[in-house]
């Protein structure tokens, strides 16, 4: 990995995990929605990326979300499920041979697997950790649907971070 | 061997997700209520430092202390009412039939400085710890109804396990007929919860008042909890299950009281026993 791509990534990181814990958290949504913005930061790891220190820091930006919202373990089973997802989507559809890392030192951006591609692999990463994250919040299936519309609902809203952030990208790419 | 450590080579990341995973879940199941750690007491406290930091931007200066001395007027009040009251009818010789009274409920003021309403499990923090006088166990009220419980205490700050929380259970009662049974929370919605335990033979009327019944020494008799909005159980059953709508909205409560029993640990030695907790 980059030196660059390294310092990018734990920025990342820190911002995400800082937003989640202190801002995200307690914002209230109609609809009983909830915003959980920092999976962003694990679809956008470097494809280079071993799958190991793949799910290591996934567990621990789960970690550190769990400790500044004080629930233990919640998070962090959910991001590490979320890096297990994204290793093995890469493993069955290896589009990673198709991209042209550049600049970018491999992180998976729209701009290289193509805005379809991207929001289907997104989308999958998302939703793992959603479902994974209110399932085992509300304990069991007792309100399945419920459940669901709320892990629906709640992805979405993570998928339109992943897009805000990622245009930003794109705008500081160009500049560049 | 050579093949088995191969293979084990290959899938490692499948070895190190399960590992994790199950330090996680462990975690999680180990700690549904929360993590009693010092470092978690740390993070409370510098969460809300910074949550505070944000109130503290959005409040009007000139509405802020208006409000806290109103507040402050608020929780001297409470403290007047006959259910904060312990009354003294020993001491005499004789039976007296306008009994003394001591101070048994004090109210401490506080601001909720974050909120979650869309878990299962739903904590407040605010802004008063044990620099206070706040301890763990304390009841919280607001002007409307009741909030929780005090769960965890750091020098400025508390978090709350609120009644929207799937293991709580509060001892209320009907306001009219005075029968007393368990508030808890099925999850879902905020503004609802289920009150069980109330025989079958008492006459429920829809819009009746539930009201604490002070049987505990977290909150005094008659707050305000609800009302009654519609009956859960089928005819024929022992007990009645009864949906309750909060009188409190959840989501606008800023100002809440932390109710202190001045007789709590008198209570609580009474309760000793030899064969274990009355």
């Amino acid at each position: 990995m980059q030196r660059t791509s390294l310092w990018t990534n734990l920025i990342r990181f820190v911002f995400l995990v800082l937003l989640q814990g202190i801002a995200l958290e307690h914002v209230n949504l109609p609809g009983g929605l909830h915003w959980i913005a920092y999976p962003v930061f694990i679809v956008l790891l470097p494809l280079q990326m071993l799958p190991v220190a793949l799910l290591v820091s996934s567990f621990v930006a789960g970690a550190c979300v769990d400790l500044l919202c004080g629930i233990p373990g919640l998070n962090a089973a959910a991001a590490t499920l979320a890096a297990f997802v994204r290793i093995v989507y890469f493993k069955i559809r290896p589009s990673k041979d198709a991209l042209h890392d550049g600049d970018l030192s491999g992180t998976p951006l729209p701009f290289s697997m193509g805005w379809g591609k991207f929001l289907y692999y997104s989308g999958w990463v998302i939703l793992s950790f959603h479902l994974a994250y209110f399932f085992l919040e509300s304990f069991g299936f007792r309100h399945f649907f419920y459940v669901l519309y709320i892990s629906v609902g709640s992805a979405f809203l993570c998928l339109v971070s992943l897009v805000i952030t990622v245009s930003f990208f794109r705008a500081k790419a160009n500049k560049r | 061997m050579n093949q088995i450590l191969q293979l084990l080579r290959r899938n490692l990341y499948i070895v190190v997700f399960l590992l994790l995973e199950t330090i996680a879940l462990f975690l999680f199941f180990n700690s549904s209520q929360q993590p009693s750690s010092k470092l978690y007491e740390f993070c409370t406290a510098v969460k809300g430092y910074f949550i505070s930091i944000g109130g503290d931007v959005r409040s009007k200066d000139e509405l802020k202390a208006e409000n806290l001395e109103l507040q402050k007027e608020n929780a001297w009040l409470r403290a007047q009412i006959e259910s904060s009251l312990l009354p003294l009818r020993h001491g005499t010789d004789t039976f007296l039939t306008d009994s003394f009274y001591a101070q048994r409920y004090v109210c401490l003021c506080a601001r909720i400085v974050s909120a979650t309403l869309n878990f299962a499990n739903n904590y407040f923090i605010v802004d008063a710890g044990r620099a206070e006088g706040v301890e763990a166990g304390m009841g919280v009220v607001s002007p409307h109804g009741i909030i929780g419980i005090v769960d965890k205490v750091s020098d400025h700050f508390a978090s709350v396990l609120t009644v929207l929380h799937s293991q709580s259970l509060v001892s209320v009662s009907l306001a009219s007929s005075g029968y007393s049974g368990s508030l808890s929370w099925p999850g879902i919605r905020y503004d609802e919860a289920v009150l069980s335990d109330i025989p079958s033979h008492v006459r429920i009327r829809i819009g009746e008042k539930v009201v604490t019944s002070g049987f505990s020494s977290v909150f005094p008799g008659g707050i305000p909890v609800g009302c009654v909005e519609e009956v859960l159980s089928e005819p024929g059953e022992d007990f009645y299950r009864l949906k309750i709508r909060f009188s409190e909205d959840y989501h606008s409560v800023g100002q809440v009281y932390i109710v202190k029993d001045l007789y709590k640990a008198e209570l609580e030695s009474c309760k000793e026993h030899p064969y274990g907790q009355i």
